[in-house]
């Protein structure tokens, strides 16, 4: 290549890459009151039931026709995040922790709602696992993501039973809920932080609880549904529509087990697999609470603070909320 | 000059041997060889070319085995190859490339006869000064010339202190004048040393200068066609000389079918 | 000593070193790539700057993580190309030396060579558990294909002059394979090992990404996931820009290699 050809090289590149990072703007340019297209991005489970009931009756497509409507189903909560941030979805539903994380690194977004709160187990099937003492080394503890509030619970209970919150960093792996059920079952995980239904389904299979996630923070830190603050800004009719959606869907959910229980037993790719007797028992299950106030906001940030994790703490929890609920979380 | 022995190191009775080519029929190339080679003599093998002239010297190098016959070495029936017939090729590869001119003989001595190290060396070092290599002996072997690599080879094969030196035309790669100077140094080596050697070539010239006894084998398969007494034709001015080599001409050129027709062709010119 | 050939007749002014000319490419792409991330208003979510990924890196080597990540990587790919090694010289000699070694090497390179190494982890997840083991073990099945087969090329070319020394001197097995048949057939196991190095090293990360490690104790690929996990784009870059950087290392110690042996011994030019 003679010099004369090096800067018009350069200009190339550098214009291939403008023009690549421009392109991904889904809903620019529109001035309408509700987006070209929402992708509303979820992950399986027994919380997966208000988003399954919503797709199914078409509520929003029916509200918004101009609008394209797309479900997505992720893994973990950082998956969430990154289809969040490259604009590939723009609902959410995550867990505090990864949220924060978000957050913590800049991201807009807030909360439009919470989601449901219930009780996860630390399964372990050898009868050796008593506590998490009992943890050597080598005993793989299977959570979805290292940001994942199953993980983030572990550090606190390390920090609450083996006075340090990294004693068991070694002992973590990542992987999904559904593959985690199996590398239990295995033998390959000594034990596994998932929820529901998987940690019924493993303990059904010989596994017993060696730790209860509502005793380490308390009550608090239910699942989230978040939306980016500058999409409400630009479509705030739109988002107080969907937030109205989920609401009483979500009371729909907490009023009908058995409609919630058919409709997860029918999708398999959302509700996690099962049958409509074991939704139903696990909808019954007084420890699943559907709450659209957060909570736990202030108290995980101030523990991630403190080991490391993320490198604020936000001053209140309504600094992290949508006019939706703001000033109800803690 | 010296003489040779008169008691036999090599023996040849009623040697055949075949290649085995797959399932197919194989071919014969040696048929019938009867030869005896005396302790110390220096033996030339001629004959046209791809006649077996190799094949014969593999034999008794141990590296292809007789169909019929017997080959032995100082009573011994050859079975195998080994370093007490220490063979030069024509091929300048025979030197290990990833070992310095030194290190090749150096490595040869202490695998056939278990040398310490520091002896190895010494002795490495006295042939490398008898075949005139010793300023390369650290070199490594393709920073070499044809002739100094045909040298150290030559030196590697001397310093096994073998009974016979196996040569496969060891000078056929190199020039004309090189190729002379080798000559020359061969017979002071043989002089020095008094090794017996069994040379190929394809060369009259070198087989009457440098051999007691020439060989010269037919055309496929290879039999022997006489045993010429050389001994006292080393002087290449001699009419003895050049009697030897006109004889061995013919004797060659009868059996090249190639030579044949281009010997005819003029004849029937003149007619 | 190395007389440059066909540049003579060529007049050239002047012209800048060879590593001047790519560290000018290099910094021209540095300033590039920082201009874009700081004039382009792309989210730093996204793309981190070169500073950025500066910092980074300063910030976590000095904090042990990328010195511990990089410690775990190298380990797993030592360990897996030893052992690969080890297995693919010894497939390479019964196929040199038995026929059922050649065919057993045949069908296994046949039916495994193509595939891809992260094809298999779910299997070796389910041997061996989420444990090192499992990707190591993926780096061994991924480096003795590419060695035993080069390997044995490398033994199948050895000329005959060379083999025909290794018999004349009267080698044992081991000795012909330790001394002549590895140093003669090193141009071709050394381009098998760069093959299985460059191939290992990739699956080495590939592995520790899918293996998802979450605790402290993982490689590079882990440290890159877990950067991810926690939205660290200037880790992940700088995660990345340490897996090159080892690997342009590791080419450079491969070329290192074969100066001080083959292009020393003439069997490889130099480049």
């Amino acid at each position: 290549m003679s010099k004369r050809q090096w800067p018009l090289a350069i200009s190339l590149i550098i214009l291939v890459l403008f023009l690549s990072a421009c392109g991904n703007n889904a809903n620019a340019g529109s001035s309408s009151n509700a987006p070209t297209s929402f992708t509303i991005v979820y992950q399986p489970g027994l919380g997966a039931a208000t988003f399954i009931i919503l797709k199914n009756q078409k509520t929003l497509e029916k509200q918004f026709p101009d609008t394209k409507i797309q479900w997505d189903i992720v893994n973990s909560g950082s998956a969430v995040r990154e289809a969040v941030i490259s604009n590939q979805g723009q609902l959410g539903t995550l867990g505090v922790p990864p949220f924060l994380v978000g957050w913590d690194r800049g991201m807009d977004w807030r909360v439009l709602l919470a989601t449901s709160r219930s009780d996860s187990w630390l399964i372990a099937i050898n009868p050796r696992f008593k506590t998490l003492k009992d943890f050597g080394p080598n005993d793989k503890i299977g959570v979805v993501a290292p940001d994942a509030q199953q993980a983030i619970v572990l550090r606190k209970a390390a920090q609450q039973q083996l006075g340090n919150a990294h004693a068991l960093d070694r002992n973590l792996v990542a992987i999904g809920s559904a593959d985690g059920e199996q590398a239990l079952l295995s033998g390959q995980i000594a034990a596994q932080l998932s929820g529901s239904p998987f940690q019924q389904r493993e303990i059904a299979a010989g596994g017993h609880v060696v730790l209860h996630t509502k005793d380490v923070f308390g009550p608090v830190g239910a699942g989230l549904t978040v939306l980016s603050q500058s999409f409400y800004n630009q479509y705030p009719s739109f988002s107080k529509t969907v937030y109205q959606d989920l609401v009483n869907e979500s009371t729909y959910v907490a009023n009908h087990h058995t409609e919630a229980a058919q409709a997860l037993a029918a999708d398999k790719a959302s509700g996690g697999g099962g049958s409509v007797a074991q939704f139903k028992s696990l909808l019954d299950d007084t420890s699943l609470v559907f709450e659209k106030t957060p909570s736990g906001l202030v108290a995980y940030a101030t523990f991630m603070k403190s080991i490391g994790l993320i490198s604020k703490v936000p001053g209140s929890a309504n600094d992290l909320e949508l006019p939706t609920v703001s000033g109800t979380g803690n | 000059m010296g003489q040779p022995d008169k008691e036999p190191i090599v023996q040849l009775s009623h040697v055949s041997l075949a290649y085995q080519h797959g399932h197919a029929q194989s071919a014969t190339i040696l048929e019938d060889v009867t030869l005896s080679i005396q302790r110390g003599e220096k033996f030339m093998i001629i004959g046209p070319s791809g006649c077996g002239k190799t094949t014969l010297i593999k034999a008794i190098g141990g590296f292809l085995k007789a169909r019929q016959g017997e080959v032995t070495v100082n009573g011994v029936p050859v079975k195998k190859p080994g370093p007490d017939r220490a063979f030069v090729f024509q091929d300048f590869e025979q030197l290990f490339a990833w070992r310095t001119v030194l290190d090749n003989i150096v490595y040869a001595l202490q695998v056939t006869k278990h040398l310490p190290r520091r002896q190895a060396i010494d002795k490495a070092s006295f042939y490398l000064e008898l075949v005139d290599v010793a300023a390369a002996a650290d070199k490594y072997p393709h920073m070499l010339s044809g002739g100094m690599k045909q040298r150290a080879a030559l030196a590697r094969a001397l310093a096994l202190e073998p009974d016979i030196l196996l040569m496969d035309e060891p000078f056929g790669a190199l020039d004309a004048i090189t190729r002379n100077q080798l000559q020359l140094e061969l017979n002071t080596i043989w002089r020095r040393t008094g090794v017996t050697i069994v040379l190929v070539t394809h060369s009259i010239q070198e087989a009457v200068f440098l051999g007691h006894h020439v060989l010269v084998l037919s055309s496929s398969p290879a039999r022997v066609l006489e045993i010429v007494d050389t001994s006292q034709a080393e002087d290449l001015d001699s009419p003895a000389f050049t009697a030897h080599s006109l004889h061995l001409q013919s004797l060659l050129v009868r059996q090249d079918k190639d030579l044949i027709r281009e010997q005819v062709v003029p004849l029937s010119i003149v007619q | 000593m190395s007389v440059p050939l066909f540049r003579t007749a060529e007049k050239r002014t002047f012209t800048f070193p060879g590593w001047l000319r790519y560290i000018l490419i290099g910094a021209i792409f540095l300033i590039a790539w920082q201009l874009y991330v700081s004039l382009s208003g792309v989210s730093q979510l996204l793309i981190a700057s070169p500073l950025a990924t500066l910092q980074a890196l300063i910030a976590d080597f000095a904090n042990g993580q990328l010195p511990s990540a990089i410690l775990v990587s190298l380990q797993n790919l030592a360990i897996g190309m030893g052992i690969g090694i080890v297995t693919g010289l010894i497939l390479a000699s019964l196929s040199t030396f038995s026929r059922f070694g050649r065919d057993l090497l045949t069908v296994l390179t046949a039916v495994f060579s193509p595939l891809p190494g992260i094809a298999i982890l779910p299997l070796t997840m389910l041997w061996f558990g989420l444990s090192s083991s499992a990707i190591i073990f993926v780096v061994v099945f991924g480096s003795v294909w590419p060695i035993s087969a080069n390997t044995d090329t490398g033994f199948r070319t050895i000329g005959t002059t060379t083999r025909m020394v290794a018999l004349n001197l009267g080698l044992t097995r081991l000795q012909t394979v330790r001394d002549i048949f590895l140093p003669a057939a090193l141009p071709h196991i050394l381009s098998g090992l760069r093959l299985a190095w460059a191939f290992g090293w990739r699956t080495v990360v590939g592995a520790e990404i899918v293996f998802g490690v979450a605790g402290s104790n993982g490689g590079l690929g882990w440290y890159i996931n877990n950067a991810r996990y926690f939205l660290n784009p200037p880790a992940i870059f700088a995660g990345l820009v340490v897996i090159s950087l080892l690997g342009v290392l590791l080419d450079t110690l491969f070329q290192f290699i074969e100066q001080q042996t083959i292009v020393k011994w003439g069997m490889k030019q130099a480049q």
